[in-house]
Protein backbone atom coordinates (compact mmCIF):
# COMPACT_ATOMS: atom_id res chain seq x y z
CA UNK A 1 0.00 0.00 0.00
CA UNK A 2 1.57 3.29 -1.11
CA UNK A 3 1.92 6.45 0.92
CA UNK A 4 -0.70 8.18 -1.19
CA UNK A 5 -3.22 5.42 -0.43
CA UNK A 6 -2.42 5.67 3.26
CA UNK A 7 -2.94 9.42 3.18
CA UNK A 8 -6.21 9.03 1.27
CA UNK A 9 -7.41 6.52 3.86
CA UNK A 10 -6.43 8.91 6.64
CA UNK A 11 -8.37 11.70 4.94
CA UNK A 12 -11.41 9.48 4.52
CA UNK A 13 -11.18 8.47 8.16
CA UNK A 14 -11.09 12.13 9.13
CA UNK A 15 -14.34 12.63 7.26
CA UNK A 16 -16.21 9.90 9.09
CA UNK A 17 -14.77 10.00 12.61
CA UNK A 18 -16.17 12.10 15.40
CA UNK A 19 -15.18 15.05 17.52
CA UNK A 20 -14.66 18.76 17.60
CA UNK A 21 -12.46 21.28 19.36
CA UNK A 22 -9.92 23.90 18.48
CA UNK A 23 -6.33 22.71 18.43
CA UNK A 24 -4.07 25.12 20.18
CA UNK A 25 -0.87 24.44 22.07
CA UNK A 26 0.10 27.54 24.03
CA UNK A 27 3.01 25.48 25.37
CA UNK A 28 4.76 25.93 22.01
CA UNK A 29 5.04 29.69 22.32
CA UNK A 30 8.73 30.47 22.99
CA UNK A 31 9.62 26.78 23.50
CA UNK A 32 9.51 26.08 19.75
CA UNK A 33 11.41 29.23 18.87
CA UNK A 34 8.32 31.08 17.70
CA UNK A 35 7.04 33.97 19.76
CA UNK A 36 3.61 34.64 18.28
CA UNK A 37 0.68 32.19 18.07
CA UNK A 38 -0.22 33.75 14.72
CA UNK A 39 3.07 32.58 13.20
CA UNK A 40 1.92 28.96 13.19
CA UNK A 41 -1.85 29.49 12.89
CA UNK A 42 -3.95 31.43 10.39
CA UNK A 43 -5.96 32.80 13.29
CA UNK A 44 -4.16 35.89 14.61
CA UNK A 45 -4.80 34.66 18.17
CA UNK A 46 -3.80 31.06 17.50
CA UNK A 47 -5.70 27.78 17.27
CA UNK A 48 -7.10 25.88 14.32
CA UNK A 49 -5.52 25.37 10.90
CA UNK A 50 -1.75 25.81 10.85
CA UNK A 51 0.19 27.85 8.33
CA UNK A 52 3.00 26.54 6.13
CA UNK A 53 5.39 27.95 8.74
CA UNK A 54 3.59 25.98 11.44
CA UNK A 55 3.69 22.83 9.33
CA UNK A 56 7.43 23.23 8.84
CA UNK A 57 7.86 23.73 12.59
CA UNK A 58 5.85 20.60 13.34
CA UNK A 59 8.22 18.50 11.23
CA UNK A 60 11.50 20.24 11.93
CA UNK A 61 11.19 21.32 15.57
CA UNK A 62 8.27 19.77 17.41
CA UNK A 63 8.13 16.19 16.11
CA UNK A 64 11.03 13.76 15.91
CA UNK A 65 10.96 13.87 12.12
CA UNK A 66 8.80 13.71 9.04
CA UNK A 67 7.19 16.23 6.73
CA UNK A 68 4.54 18.38 8.40
CA UNK A 69 3.13 19.61 5.09
CA UNK A 70 -0.42 18.83 3.98
CA UNK A 71 -0.70 15.18 2.89
CA UNK A 72 2.84 14.69 4.18
CA UNK A 73 4.08 16.78 1.25
CA UNK A 74 2.67 14.48 -1.43
CA UNK A 75 0.52 17.24 -2.89
CA UNK A 76 0.51 20.94 -2.25
CA UNK A 77 -2.72 22.89 -2.64
CA UNK A 78 -2.60 26.13 -4.61
CA UNK A 79 -1.45 29.23 -2.74
CA UNK A 80 -5.01 30.53 -2.31
CA UNK A 81 -6.14 27.33 -0.58
CA UNK A 82 -5.12 25.75 2.71
CA UNK A 83 -6.61 22.47 3.89
CA UNK A 84 -6.32 20.37 7.00
CA UNK A 85 -7.97 17.89 9.33
CA UNK A 86 -7.75 16.73 12.93
CA UNK A 87 -8.69 13.31 14.26
CA UNK A 88 -8.46 12.27 17.89
CA UNK A 89 -9.29 8.89 19.37
CA UNK A 90 -9.44 8.57 23.15
CA UNK A 91 -9.69 5.95 25.87
CA UNK A 92 -10.44 6.96 29.45
CA UNK A 93 -10.67 5.66 32.96
CA UNK A 94 -12.92 7.98 34.93
CA UNK A 95 -13.61 7.60 38.65
CA UNK A 96 -15.96 9.95 40.48
CA UNK A 97 -17.08 7.36 43.03
CA UNK A 98 -20.40 5.56 43.22
CA UNK A 99 -21.53 2.00 42.49
CA UNK A 100 -20.62 2.08 38.78
CA UNK A 101 -17.19 3.65 39.14
CA UNK A 102 -14.69 3.51 37.63
CA UNK A 103 -15.96 4.05 34.13
CA UNK A 104 -13.98 2.86 31.12
CA UNK A 105 -14.70 4.19 27.65
CA UNK A 106 -13.06 4.38 24.25
CA UNK A 107 -14.47 6.80 21.74
CA UNK A 108 -13.71 9.00 18.77
CA UNK A 109 -13.17 12.44 20.28
CA UNK A 110 -12.62 14.73 17.35
CA UNK A 111 -12.81 14.96 13.61
CA UNK A 112 -12.56 18.37 12.06
CA UNK A 113 -11.93 19.44 8.50
CA UNK A 114 -10.52 22.88 7.77
CA UNK A 115 -10.35 25.03 4.68
CA UNK A 116 -9.01 28.53 4.25
CA UNK A 117 -9.60 30.36 1.02
CA UNK A 118 -7.58 33.49 0.32
CA UNK A 119 -8.99 36.24 -1.86
CA UNK A 120 -6.01 38.36 -2.76
CA UNK A 121 -3.38 39.40 -0.26
CA UNK A 122 -5.55 40.51 2.64
CA UNK A 123 -8.95 38.80 2.66
CA UNK A 124 -9.65 35.18 3.57
CA UNK A 125 -12.54 32.89 4.41
CA UNK A 126 -12.02 30.23 7.09
CA UNK A 127 -14.34 27.22 7.32
CA UNK A 128 -14.31 24.41 9.86
CA UNK A 129 -16.71 21.52 10.09
CA UNK A 130 -16.73 18.29 11.99
CA UNK A 131 -18.71 15.68 13.80
CA UNK A 132 -19.35 16.08 17.50
CA UNK A 133 -17.67 13.43 19.64
CA UNK A 134 -19.29 11.76 22.62
CA UNK A 135 -17.84 9.80 25.53
CA UNK A 136 -21.08 7.80 25.89
CA UNK A 137 -22.60 7.44 22.40
CA UNK A 138 -24.36 4.17 23.27
CA UNK A 139 -26.53 5.76 25.98
CA UNK A 140 -30.08 4.54 25.22
CA UNK A 141 -31.52 7.86 26.38
CA UNK A 142 -30.19 9.54 23.23
CA UNK A 143 -30.84 6.61 20.91
CA UNK A 144 -32.57 7.58 17.70
CA UNK A 145 -31.58 11.21 17.89
CA UNK A 146 -27.87 10.84 17.18
CA UNK A 147 -27.84 7.64 15.18
CA UNK A 148 -26.07 9.04 12.15
CA UNK A 149 -23.09 11.25 11.56
CA UNK A 150 -25.41 13.86 10.07
CA UNK A 151 -27.09 14.24 13.48
CA UNK A 152 -23.76 15.25 14.99
CA UNK A 153 -22.43 17.67 12.39
CA UNK A 154 -21.15 20.92 13.87
CA UNK A 155 -19.27 23.94 12.65
CA UNK A 156 -17.54 25.67 15.52
CA UNK A 157 -15.59 28.14 13.44
CA UNK A 158 -16.30 30.00 10.20
CA UNK A 159 -15.25 33.55 9.62
CA UNK A 160 -14.21 36.16 7.12
CA UNK A 161 -10.98 38.02 7.87
CA UNK A 162 -9.12 41.05 6.62
CA UNK A 163 -5.48 41.12 7.64
CA UNK A 164 -2.57 43.23 6.49
CA UNK A 165 -0.02 40.44 6.99
CA UNK A 166 1.40 38.11 9.62
CA UNK A 167 1.88 41.24 11.70
CA UNK A 168 -0.25 44.35 11.62
CA UNK A 169 -3.94 45.11 11.94
CA UNK A 170 -6.74 42.64 11.36
CA UNK A 171 -10.51 42.44 11.47
CA UNK A 172 -12.52 39.24 11.41
CA UNK A 173 -16.19 38.40 11.76
CA UNK A 174 -17.95 35.09 12.11
CA UNK A 175 -18.03 32.25 14.57
CA UNK A 176 -14.99 31.77 16.84
CA UNK A 177 -13.95 32.34 20.43
CA UNK A 178 -13.08 35.90 21.37
CA UNK A 179 -9.34 35.86 22.21
CA UNK A 180 -8.96 35.44 25.97
CA UNK A 181 -6.78 33.41 28.31
CA UNK A 182 -4.57 30.39 27.74
CA UNK A 183 -6.18 28.70 24.77
CA UNK A 184 -5.42 25.09 25.72
CA UNK A 185 -6.61 22.23 23.58
CA UNK A 186 -7.80 20.53 26.78
CA UNK A 187 -11.31 21.88 27.26
CA UNK A 188 -11.57 20.26 30.67
CA UNK A 189 -9.10 22.70 32.21
CA UNK A 190 -10.88 25.02 34.63
CA UNK A 191 -9.58 28.15 32.90
CA UNK A 192 -11.50 27.07 29.80
CA UNK A 193 -14.51 25.41 31.37
CA UNK A 194 -15.46 28.15 33.82
CA UNK A 195 -14.60 31.29 31.84
CA UNK A 196 -16.99 30.74 28.93
CA UNK A 197 -14.62 28.72 26.72
CA UNK A 198 -15.87 25.17 27.18
CA UNK A 199 -16.54 22.75 24.33
CA UNK A 200 -18.89 24.24 21.68
CA UNK A 201 -19.27 27.53 23.54
CA UNK A 202 -18.06 29.44 20.44
CA UNK A 203 -19.94 32.66 19.81
CA UNK A 204 -20.57 34.82 16.77
CA UNK A 205 -17.88 37.41 17.15
CA UNK A 206 -16.48 40.54 15.59
CA UNK A 207 -12.84 40.91 16.57
CA UNK A 208 -10.22 43.42 15.65
CA UNK A 209 -6.74 44.17 16.78
CA UNK A 210 -3.08 44.53 16.06
CA UNK A 211 -0.32 41.93 16.19
CA UNK A 212 3.18 43.31 16.50
CA UNK A 213 6.53 41.62 16.92
CA UNK A 214 6.52 42.17 20.68
CA UNK A 215 2.91 42.83 21.55
CA UNK A 216 -0.63 42.21 20.43
CA UNK A 217 -4.08 43.51 21.24
CA UNK A 218 -7.42 41.88 20.51
CA UNK A 219 -10.83 43.47 21.16
CA UNK A 220 -14.03 41.57 20.50
CA UNK A 221 -17.79 41.80 20.64
CA UNK A 222 -19.73 38.55 20.74
CA UNK A 223 -23.22 37.09 20.90
CA UNK A 224 -24.51 33.49 20.91
CA UNK A 225 -26.03 31.94 17.79
CA UNK A 226 -29.70 32.87 17.44
CA UNK A 227 -32.13 30.25 18.74
CA UNK A 228 -33.45 29.82 15.19
CA UNK A 229 -30.11 28.46 13.98
CA UNK A 230 -29.89 24.66 13.45
CA UNK A 231 -28.10 22.46 15.98
CA UNK A 232 -25.04 22.30 13.71
CA UNK A 233 -24.50 26.01 14.30
CA UNK A 234 -25.68 26.20 17.90
CA UNK A 235 -23.60 26.83 21.00
CA UNK A 236 -23.99 25.67 24.58
CA UNK A 237 -22.67 27.01 27.87
CA UNK A 238 -23.10 30.59 29.01
CA UNK A 239 -24.71 31.92 25.80
CA UNK A 240 -23.76 35.47 26.70
CA UNK A 241 -23.54 38.63 24.67
CA UNK A 242 -20.71 40.96 25.54
CA UNK A 243 -17.15 41.96 24.86
CA UNK A 244 -13.59 40.89 25.60
CA UNK A 245 -10.16 42.50 25.48
CA UNK A 246 -6.81 40.69 25.52
CA UNK A 247 -3.47 42.53 25.48
CA UNK A 248 -0.13 40.69 25.47
CA UNK A 249 3.39 42.07 25.83
CA UNK A 250 6.30 39.80 24.98
CA UNK A 251 9.65 40.29 26.63
CA UNK A 252 13.03 39.40 25.15
CA UNK A 253 11.57 36.51 23.15
CA UNK A 254 11.26 34.41 26.29
CA UNK A 255 8.33 35.74 28.30
CA UNK A 256 4.87 37.16 27.89
CA UNK A 257 2.51 39.01 30.19
CA UNK A 258 -1.11 39.57 29.25
CA UNK A 259 -4.01 41.40 30.82
CA UNK A 260 -7.56 40.55 29.91
CA UNK A 261 -11.14 41.46 30.66
CA UNK A 262 -14.50 40.10 29.57
CA UNK A 263 -18.09 41.09 30.25
CA UNK A 264 -21.10 39.03 29.29
CA UNK A 265 -24.83 39.20 29.83
CA UNK A 266 -27.18 36.27 29.43
CA UNK A 267 -30.88 36.12 30.17
CA UNK A 268 -30.08 35.13 33.75
CA UNK A 269 -26.77 36.62 34.84
CA UNK A 270 -24.25 39.37 34.24
CA UNK A 271 -20.62 38.34 34.48
CA UNK A 272 -17.51 40.47 34.66
CA UNK A 273 -14.15 38.75 34.32
CA UNK A 274 -10.69 40.21 34.68
CA UNK A 275 -7.40 38.42 34.80
CA UNK A 276 -3.84 37.97 33.72
CA UNK A 277 -1.79 35.44 31.79
CA UNK A 278 1.94 34.86 32.08
CA UNK A 279 4.53 32.70 30.33
CA UNK A 280 8.23 32.34 31.01
CA UNK A 281 10.63 30.20 28.96
CA UNK A 282 13.74 29.00 30.77
CA UNK A 283 16.18 27.83 28.13
CA UNK A 284 18.78 25.81 30.09
CA UNK A 285 16.24 23.53 31.77
CA UNK A 286 13.96 23.78 28.69
CA UNK A 287 10.92 24.52 30.84
CA UNK A 288 8.00 26.79 30.02
CA UNK A 289 6.08 28.15 33.00
CA UNK A 290 2.46 29.11 32.27
CA UNK A 291 -0.10 30.77 34.50
CA UNK A 292 -3.53 32.34 34.36
CA UNK A 293 -5.67 33.89 37.08
CA UNK A 294 -9.17 35.27 36.61
CA UNK A 295 -11.58 36.89 39.01
CA UNK A 296 -15.24 36.69 38.05
CA UNK A 297 -18.09 38.75 39.46
CA UNK A 298 -21.39 37.05 38.73
CA UNK A 299 -24.65 38.88 39.37
CA UNK A 300 -27.98 37.04 39.29
CA UNK A 301 -30.60 39.76 39.44
CA UNK A 302 -33.57 37.40 39.88
CA UNK A 303 -31.96 36.11 43.08
CA UNK A 304 -30.78 39.59 44.14
CA UNK A 305 -27.38 38.04 44.73
CA UNK A 306 -23.82 38.46 43.49
CA UNK A 307 -20.85 36.22 44.04
CA UNK A 308 -17.14 36.42 43.37
CA UNK A 309 -15.37 33.53 41.72
CA UNK A 310 -11.77 32.60 41.03
CA UNK A 311 -10.29 30.46 38.27
CA UNK A 312 -6.58 29.77 38.12
CA UNK A 313 -3.96 27.67 36.36
CA UNK A 314 -0.29 27.26 37.13
CA UNK A 315 1.77 24.83 35.13
CA UNK A 316 5.17 23.87 33.82
CA UNK A 317 5.93 22.14 30.54
CA UNK A 318 9.30 20.41 30.14
CA UNK A 319 10.83 19.56 26.75
CA UNK A 320 13.64 17.09 27.59
CA UNK A 321 14.22 15.93 24.01
CA UNK A 322 12.78 16.81 20.63
CA UNK A 323 9.32 15.25 20.24
CA UNK A 324 8.52 15.00 23.93
CA UNK A 325 6.61 17.40 26.19
CA UNK A 326 5.94 16.63 29.85
CA UNK A 327 3.64 18.92 31.79
CA UNK A 328 2.40 19.36 35.33
CA UNK A 329 -0.29 21.77 36.44
CA UNK A 330 -2.22 23.00 39.45
CA UNK A 331 -5.76 24.20 38.83
CA UNK A 332 -8.17 26.01 41.09
CA UNK A 333 -11.80 27.00 40.69
CA UNK A 334 -13.84 28.50 43.47
CA UNK A 335 -17.49 28.96 42.62
CA UNK A 336 -18.06 31.42 45.48
CA UNK A 337 -15.03 32.89 47.22
CA UNK A 338 -17.00 33.38 50.43
CA UNK A 339 -17.76 29.64 50.77
CA UNK A 340 -14.69 27.41 51.12
CA UNK A 341 -16.67 24.27 50.33
CA UNK A 342 -17.35 25.42 46.77
CA UNK A 343 -13.70 25.06 45.73
CA UNK A 344 -12.33 22.57 43.24
CA UNK A 345 -8.64 21.81 42.99
CA UNK A 346 -7.07 19.90 40.15
CA UNK A 347 -3.63 18.33 39.78
CA UNK A 348 -2.66 17.39 36.24
CA UNK A 349 0.17 15.43 34.67
CA UNK A 350 0.49 15.10 30.93
CA UNK A 351 2.88 13.56 28.44
CA UNK A 352 2.69 14.51 24.76
CA UNK A 353 4.82 12.46 22.38
CA UNK A 354 5.28 13.54 18.76
CA UNK A 355 7.05 10.57 17.14
CA UNK A 356 6.58 11.79 13.55
CA UNK A 357 5.04 14.82 11.95
CA UNK A 358 1.21 14.54 11.91
CA UNK A 359 1.12 12.07 14.81
CA UNK A 360 0.72 12.67 18.53
CA UNK A 361 0.24 10.40 21.53
CA UNK A 362 -1.14 11.96 24.71
CA UNK A 363 -1.25 10.53 28.22
CA UNK A 364 -3.15 12.64 30.70
CA UNK A 365 -3.94 12.20 34.36
CA UNK A 366 -6.05 14.50 36.48
CA UNK A 367 -6.90 14.28 40.18
CA UNK A 368 -9.56 16.59 41.57
CA UNK A 369 -10.32 17.50 45.15
CA UNK A 370 -13.75 18.91 45.91
CA UNK A 371 -14.03 21.54 48.66
CA UNK A 372 -11.10 21.86 51.02
CA UNK A 373 -10.37 18.16 50.79
CA UNK A 374 -12.38 17.08 53.82
CA UNK A 375 -14.44 13.96 53.10
CA UNK A 376 -17.53 15.80 54.34
CA UNK A 377 -17.25 18.36 51.53
CA UNK A 378 -17.39 15.98 48.60
CA UNK A 379 -15.62 13.12 46.84
CA UNK A 380 -12.39 13.24 44.92
CA UNK A 381 -12.26 12.38 41.24
CA UNK A 382 -9.62 10.98 38.93
CA UNK A 383 -9.28 10.76 35.18
CA UNK A 384 -6.73 8.95 33.04
CA UNK A 385 -6.79 9.37 29.30
CA UNK A 386 -4.85 7.95 26.39
CA UNK A 387 -5.31 9.86 23.18
CA UNK A 388 -4.14 9.32 19.62
CA UNK A 389 -4.06 12.42 17.47
CA UNK A 390 -3.51 12.62 13.74
CA UNK A 391 -3.63 15.79 11.70
CA UNK A 392 -3.57 15.95 7.95
CA UNK B 1 2.41 49.49 43.63
CA UNK B 2 0.25 49.04 46.72
CA UNK B 3 -2.75 48.07 44.59
CA UNK B 4 -0.62 45.63 42.61
CA UNK B 5 0.68 43.99 45.79
CA UNK B 6 -2.84 43.69 47.18
CA UNK B 7 -3.94 42.05 43.92
CA UNK B 8 -1.04 39.58 44.12
CA UNK B 9 -1.87 38.73 47.74
CA UNK B 10 -5.57 38.25 46.93
CA UNK B 11 -4.66 36.04 43.96
CA UNK B 12 -2.37 33.85 46.06
CA UNK B 13 -5.05 33.52 48.74
CA UNK B 14 -7.68 32.64 46.16
CA UNK B 15 -5.40 30.08 44.51
CA UNK B 16 -4.57 28.48 47.82
CA UNK B 17 -8.12 28.51 49.11
CA UNK B 18 -10.23 30.96 51.06
CA UNK B 19 -13.74 31.56 52.25
CA UNK B 20 -15.61 30.51 55.33
CA UNK B 21 -17.60 27.46 56.29
CA UNK B 22 -20.87 29.43 56.38
CA UNK B 23 -22.90 29.45 53.18
CA UNK B 24 -25.04 32.59 52.93
CA UNK B 25 -26.14 32.01 49.35
CA UNK B 26 -29.95 32.21 49.08
CA UNK B 27 -31.48 28.82 48.13
CA UNK B 28 -33.27 30.21 45.08
CA UNK B 29 -33.68 28.36 41.80
CA UNK B 30 -32.58 31.39 39.76
CA UNK B 31 -29.20 31.34 41.53
CA UNK B 32 -28.89 27.55 41.58
CA UNK B 33 -29.66 27.26 37.88
CA UNK B 34 -27.31 30.03 36.74
CA UNK B 35 -24.33 29.31 38.99
CA UNK B 36 -24.45 25.55 39.68
CA UNK B 37 -26.68 23.56 37.36
CA UNK B 38 -26.01 25.18 33.98
CA UNK B 39 -22.17 25.24 34.23
CA UNK B 40 -22.00 21.72 35.66
CA UNK B 41 -24.80 19.89 33.86
CA UNK B 42 -25.77 21.67 30.63
CA UNK B 43 -22.56 20.78 28.79
CA UNK B 44 -22.73 19.89 25.13
CA UNK B 45 -22.98 16.11 25.42
CA UNK B 46 -25.11 16.00 28.56
CA UNK B 47 -28.10 18.15 29.47
CA UNK B 48 -27.68 20.88 26.85
CA UNK B 49 -30.54 21.85 24.55
CA UNK B 50 -28.76 19.93 21.80
CA UNK B 51 -28.30 16.57 23.51
CA UNK B 52 -30.94 16.43 26.29
CA UNK B 53 -29.44 13.22 27.70
CA UNK B 54 -32.02 11.23 29.62
CA UNK B 55 -34.62 13.54 28.11
CA UNK B 56 -33.49 16.27 30.48
CA UNK B 57 -32.63 19.75 29.22
CA UNK B 58 -31.12 22.05 31.85
CA UNK B 59 -29.77 24.79 29.62
CA UNK B 60 -31.72 27.65 31.15
CA UNK B 61 -33.74 28.51 34.23
CA UNK B 62 -37.26 27.90 32.90
CA UNK B 63 -36.48 24.75 30.91
CA UNK B 64 -34.43 23.26 33.73
CA UNK B 65 -37.12 23.92 36.29
CA UNK B 66 -39.80 22.36 34.09
CA UNK B 67 -37.71 19.23 33.41
CA UNK B 68 -36.62 18.65 37.00
CA UNK B 69 -39.99 19.22 38.66
CA UNK B 70 -42.30 17.77 36.01
CA UNK B 71 -39.87 14.93 35.33
CA UNK B 72 -40.12 13.97 39.00
CA UNK B 73 -36.40 14.46 39.64
CA UNK B 74 -37.44 16.96 42.31
CA UNK B 75 -40.21 16.33 44.85
CA UNK B 76 -40.99 19.70 46.42
CA UNK B 77 -40.48 19.58 50.16
CA UNK B 78 -38.82 16.14 50.06
CA UNK B 79 -35.10 16.25 49.27
CA UNK B 80 -34.69 12.70 50.55
CA UNK B 81 -37.12 11.45 47.92
CA UNK B 82 -35.76 13.60 45.11
CA UNK B 83 -33.79 11.68 42.52
CA UNK B 84 -31.62 14.70 41.73
CA UNK B 85 -30.09 14.56 45.23
CA UNK B 86 -29.54 10.79 45.00
CA UNK B 87 -27.89 11.18 41.60
CA UNK B 88 -25.49 13.87 42.82
CA UNK B 89 -24.57 11.64 45.79
CA UNK B 90 -24.13 8.54 43.59
CA UNK B 91 -26.71 6.66 45.63
CA UNK B 92 -27.63 3.59 43.61
CA UNK B 93 -26.48 4.91 40.26
CA UNK B 94 -23.77 6.71 38.36
CA UNK B 95 -22.79 9.98 39.98
CA UNK B 96 -24.03 13.15 38.34
CA UNK B 97 -22.21 14.98 36.91
CA UNK B 98 -20.06 12.05 35.77
CA UNK B 99 -16.90 14.12 35.29
CA UNK B 100 -16.74 16.71 38.08
CA UNK B 101 -18.63 15.81 41.28
CA UNK B 102 -20.79 18.44 42.93
CA UNK B 103 -19.49 19.85 46.20
CA UNK B 104 -21.42 19.13 49.36
CA UNK B 105 -22.08 22.86 49.65
CA UNK B 106 -23.82 22.88 46.28
CA UNK B 107 -25.81 19.74 47.04
CA UNK B 108 -26.84 21.28 50.36
CA UNK B 109 -28.15 24.48 48.78
CA UNK B 110 -30.16 22.44 46.25
CA UNK B 111 -31.56 20.35 49.10
CA UNK B 112 -32.49 23.54 50.97
CA UNK B 113 -34.32 24.82 47.91
CA UNK B 114 -36.25 21.53 47.63
CA UNK B 115 -37.05 21.62 51.36
CA UNK B 116 -38.48 25.11 50.87
CA UNK B 117 -40.94 23.71 48.32
CA UNK B 118 -38.76 24.02 45.19
CA UNK B 119 -40.33 27.26 43.98
CA UNK B 120 -39.31 28.79 40.66
CA UNK B 121 -37.93 31.84 42.44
Amino acid sequence: MGRLTLCALAAAFALIALGGRASAYPQFQFSSGTTRCGQCHYSPAGGGLVTSWGRDESGDTISRGGDGAFLHGLWAPPAWLALGADVRLAAIRNDVGGPEAPEYAAFPMQSDLYARLAFGENVSLYLEGGVRGDTRPADPSIAGRFGSIGDRLMSREHYLMWRTGSTGAYLRAGRFFAPYGLRFVEHTYYVRRYTGYDLYDETYTVSGGYVGEDWELHASLFTPPPASFPDALQSVGLRESGGAVYAEQRLAGMAAVALQARVGRSGEAFRTEAGAVGKLWLEPPRVLLLGEADFIRQQVSAASFSENQFVGFLGASFFPVRGLMVGFAYERYQEDLSVSGTARTGFDAQVNFFPWAHFELVLLGQYQIIGTGAASEGPSASLFMLQLHYYL
Amino acid sequence: MGTFLRLVVVTILAAAGCGGATDDRPPKWSLISATIVEPSCATVNCHSAITRRGGVDLHDRETGYYNLVNGFYVYPGKPGDSAVIALMNAQGSTRMPPDVPMSEADIAIIASWITAGAPNN
